[in-house]
């Protein structure tokens, strides 16, 4: 690099200069997402195809595994890669950015996982562990209250009841998310809660020659804009304000109609539900755009990047709302509105999916 | 919403109590499930926190009437007061009375008990200056924009709300040590409010403001010094204006004095304290200043002795200035103040013009003290009686710088001390190429006066009165030869008009010419016999005698001047011809 200030960011540059600038919530979220969750994720898989190989794997590590591996849309390293690219977009005009062969390593990570959740089917590596039934279970197959329970974790159905551990990944069997309707509606309230302080307070200050002032999220959008970088501005814009709008608003139609019991779009409704549930996590672009920022533009009164409160509370927004999503069960819908013999459509859906 | 769950767990429990899977489900439905409405709960806290905090540090909301919005923008500008934010401009408009421009201001709540009677405000705007910090924050001001800089001052009785803002930083900011004073320049060059004072290097102050004063026309520029610095600041305190880079030609040639990067961005002030005046009683606050505008002419003034004289010439003073240097033997005794063109005041002379050309001798420059005297207008009358006279020289061929020198000066030109105003007039003496130029036009004129032209006729008609009477071949071979050597004098004669270089070297054969021309005339007449009364021979004779004394007078030209050759270049003496 030919003179001038220069700094070099690492993955964990990013998480040590949040923490630096007074906003640990945010480093841990972005350990969470870019470290934690695709590590365990990795290691999980290994260890599943281990098992696998084995033809054994102890209980514990079943339900581990039953943890983790669902968390496909928790592990964010090509969100982050996108975040990185808008926070080069923002910081174009005064930086020269080259890349370093560990940014090509993370694209990496990034396409190995997606080539992980395409290519390995988690179903069929269940499929192909031991089952151990219970005594209780086989003696439990043809009592009262008996019938087809698909698990939710490894997706083996059983002949059983409620409650009941599923004989191959030994987490309780049950036919629905249990208090879906009660979580979801908690999260997206806390959610809806949040989304004021994140498009209201400042997420960035970024100080130039030593003149700064704080950024909202659709301050730094305009920015973008004004600046003629429109795909970045549509991008940000998109991700940062339609689709938690959009997912907040999408989720709260959902379960109104549900108690509602409408009939009508249920499979519109359902697929609108998966897309949403898909995309919402796009959201978190703008976290690690402030993320890169923060530990790439550190060259003091020159330039230097802050984070501000509403950066946390749209993190924590994204996160909420994904939790509202994982725990809304799109089966509930077909259950309110009758579609699902043997389920009737009484009181709320929750209790008729405990019965 | 749990009870349904409890009624299957209860029933599992009982059916098969020693199965392991069913002990768990029993405990894990009892959980209560509604923890998950803390989260929305905390979400509330935490914005409800934000909010608060948000409505708590709100401070009041002022308005300051300032002349210019120049700086001032909505929601960017800030308030400082020792660089802490305390505000924000929100709103930028016009009074009611269209006059000036309010900015409203929302405060910070800490900046509350700063806002009293005694609370000024104004607009501090990007310039290129250190004041009183070192110069990258010089260089942050500069980029980081105008804002609105916010002094207390003592605490104030009454809180308000409502100010007016001035328009040039207060002299004193409150708790800062020091004092202000006032200087005076004719120019303000590139001084500007905040321009840096160094003492030695060291910055002890800056630049308050500046205002033209009319009467007299000058610039008065208001300076602060901390203290202890200020305890410097005596009656006799020069300040001089600092330049980054000053490239002076002068006598000395050329001068490229360089500074600190500091003062070559900002400029500066600088002041010194003669080394007499160490132990003076500082000046009070407040005093008047002059600033000069250089070192130089800062360290001249600080001369406590300035003699003033006036000198004029007549020749050309083109290389004085005001500022030249006045020596004595090569040591520097005073500077030219001033040069005119003046009609000479001089009697017998007003009807020309002369250059007046005004300096103080300062003695403290080069003379011990117990001879300071020699240099006033008594010790001067003496000098001047023992022929020292005030001379232009030319110092620096390079640059034509003159300088003016007090020299003794054999055979001066008998002159006498006048009084002019408060100085004294010392004579001058021209010494110069002028006078070569002189004593060349003087030996063209005494060639001009040797008979040549009437030698020539004279011999023109003889030869004619020869040819008539005598055809003698020697004759005419003598007389031929001698036309022809007149010829060569008449030529050199005329060579002697526009250059004296080559006739000079020829001065002597022409002359040896001439003579063995009579001779050979003379040889001549005398063997043809002519009679000594015919008017041939008279001609001749006289004409012989003509060329004998053209020939002599040539002779003794060459050998006068190959004895003192300089007499070309300054004359004949005429008291050693």
């Amino acid at each position: 690099m030919p003179g001038g200030r220069f700094g070099t960011t690492d993955l964990a540059s990013g998480p040590h200069f949040l923490i630096a600038t007074g906003a640990p919530e945010l480093s841990v979220a972005v350990v969470f997402t870019l470290v934690v969750v695709p590590t365990l994720r990795l290691a999980a898989a290994a260890a599943m195809a281990l098992c696998v190989c084995l033809g054994w794997a102890p209980g514990w590590v079943r339900k581990v595994l039953t943890v983790v591996l669902p968390l496909r849309l928790w592990a964010m390293v090509d969100v982050c890669l996108l975040g990185a690219l808008i926070a080069l977009f923002r910081l174009d005009a005064s930086v020269d950015v080259s890349f370093g062969p560990a940014l090509l390593a993370l694209a990496g990570v990034s396409l190995c996982s997606l080539a992980l959740d395409a290519g390995a089917d988690r179903w069929a590596l269940w499929e192909r562990l031991p089952v151990r039934e219970t005594a209780f279970a086989q003696a439990r197959a043809a009592g009262p209250g008996v019938g087809l329970i698909a698990c939710r974790h490894c997706g083996r159905v059983s002949k059983s009841i409620q409650g009941v551990p599923c004989p191959r990944c030994e987490r309780r069997l049950t036919s629905r998310k249990p208090h879906s309707v009660s979580h979801t509606w908690a999260l997206l309230l806390a959610a809806a809660v949040l989304v004021l302080p994140a498009n209201l307070l400042p997420a960035i200050t970024v100080i130039t020659l030593g003149r700064g002032e704080p950024v909202t999220i659709v301050g730094g959008i305009t920015d973008l804009q004004q600046r003629g970088l429109w795909l970045a501005a549509i991008i940000v814009f998109f991700t940062s304000i339609t689709i938690p709008i959009l997912k907040l608003a999408a989720l709260s139609t959902l379960l109104v109609m549900m108690r509602r019991r409408v009939e009508a779009g249920l499979r519109l409704r359902t697929n609108l539900f998966r897309f949403l549930h898909a995309i919402i996590r796009w959201s978190m672009t703008e976290i690690f755009a402030v993320m890169t920022l923060v530990a790439l533009a550190r060259f003091g009164w020159l330039t230097s990047v802050l984070p501000e409160p509403g950066a946390s509370a749209f993190c924590a927004v994204v996160f909420l709302t994904m939790c509202a999503a994982d725990s809304f069960d799109p089966r509930l819908m077909w259950d309110a509105a009758g579609k699902n013999p043997g389920r009737q459509p009484t009181g709320t859906p929750q209790r008729e999916a405990l019965e | 919403m749990s009870q349904g769950s409890t009624e299957a767990s209860g029933g599992a429990a009982h059916e098969a109590p020693a199965d392991r899977g069913d002990y768990p489900r029993a405990r894990a439905t009892r959980h209560w499930q509604g923890w998950i409405w803390l989260i929305p709960l905390a979400a509330f806290v935490v914005v409800g926190y934000l909010f608060y905090s948000w409505v708590t540090s709100r401070g009041p909301m002022i308005t300051i009437s300032f002349e210019t919005a120049a700086g001032l923008s909505a929601a960017q500008t800030q308030v400082k007061y020792k660089s802490l934010e305390l505000g924000t401009v929100e709103d930028v408009t016009l009074s009611d009375d269209q006059s000036q421009v309010v900015a409203k201001v929302r405060m910070a709540a800490r900046a509350e008990p700063l806002l009293t009677d005694n609370t000024r405000f104004w607009v501090v705007r990007p310039r290129l200056s250190g004041g009183l910090s070192a110069i990258s924050a010089g260089l942050s001001t500069l980029v980081s924009g105008a804002y609105v800089a916010l002094d207390p001052g003592a605490p104030g009785e009454q809180p308000r709300r409502h100010f007016q803002g001035l328009e040039a930083p207060p002299s004193i900011r409150s708790g800062e040590p020091g004092s202000v004073y006032t200087l005076t320049t004719d120019e303000l060059g590139q001084l500007d409010a905040g321009t840096p004072i160094h003492y030695r290097d060291v910055l002890v102050g800056e630049v308050l403001s500046y205002e033209l004063a009319s009467e007299p026309q000058e610039v008065r520029l208001r300076i602060f010094v901390r203290h202890p610095y200020d305890d410097q600041i005596v009656a006799t305190t020069r300040f001089w204006k600092e330049s980054g880079v000053s490239l002076q030609t002068s006598a000395e040639g050329l001068s490229l004095e360089y500074r600190s990067m500091r003062s070559l961005l900002l400029g500066g002030i600088a002041f010194e304290i003669p080394e007499a005046a160490r132990s003076q009683e500082p000046r009070q606050a407040e005093s008047v200043f002059r600033l000069y505008e250089n070192r130089k002419a800062a360290e001249a003034t600080s001369y406590t002795h300035s003699i003033p004289y006036v000198s004029y010439f007549k020749s050309s003073a083109d290389g004085l200035m005001r500022g030249s240097e006045v020596h004595m033997f090569g040591r520097p005794l005073g500077a030219v103040t001033d040069v005119d063109l003046v009609r000479d005041p001089r009697s017998g002379h007003e009807e020309r013009f002369a250059v007046r050309v005004a300096f103080v001798l300062q003695p403290e420059r080069a003379l011990p003290k117990a001879e300071w005297d020699a240099l006033d207008h008594e010790g001067m009358r003496s000098l001047v009686e023992n022929d020292l006279r005030v001379v232009l020289k030319t110092q620096n061929l390079l640059t034509g710088h003159k300088a003016l020198s007090l020299e003794y000066v054999a055979k001066a030109t008998p002159g006498a001390l006048a009084r002019e105003g408060e100085a004294l007039v010392l004579p001058s003496e021209i010494q110069n190429l002028q006078a070569m130029y002189e004593s060349l036009a003087a030996i063209g004129n005494q060639l001009r006066q040797v008979p040549v032209a009437n030698i020539a006729k004279n011999l023109d008609r003889t030869l004619a009165a020869v040819e008539r009477t005598v055809d003698g071949p020697e004759l005419k071979h003598a007389l031929a030869s001698l036309v022809a050597t007149m010829e060569e004098a008449h030529a050199l004669v005329h060579e002697a008009r526009s250059g004296m270089r080559p006739a000079l070297a020829r001065l002597p054969p022409i002359a040896q010419k001439l003579e063995s021309a009579v001779d050979q005339a003379e040889a001549a007449l005398g063997q043809n016999g002519y009679g000594a009364a015919s008017t041939v021979q008279g001609d001749l004779e006289r004409m012989m005698e003509q060329i004998a004394e053209a020939a002599r007078s040539l002779r003794l030209l060459a050998d006068y001047l190959q004895r003192h050759p300089e007499a070309v270049l300054r004359g004949r003496d005429p008291e050693n011809p």
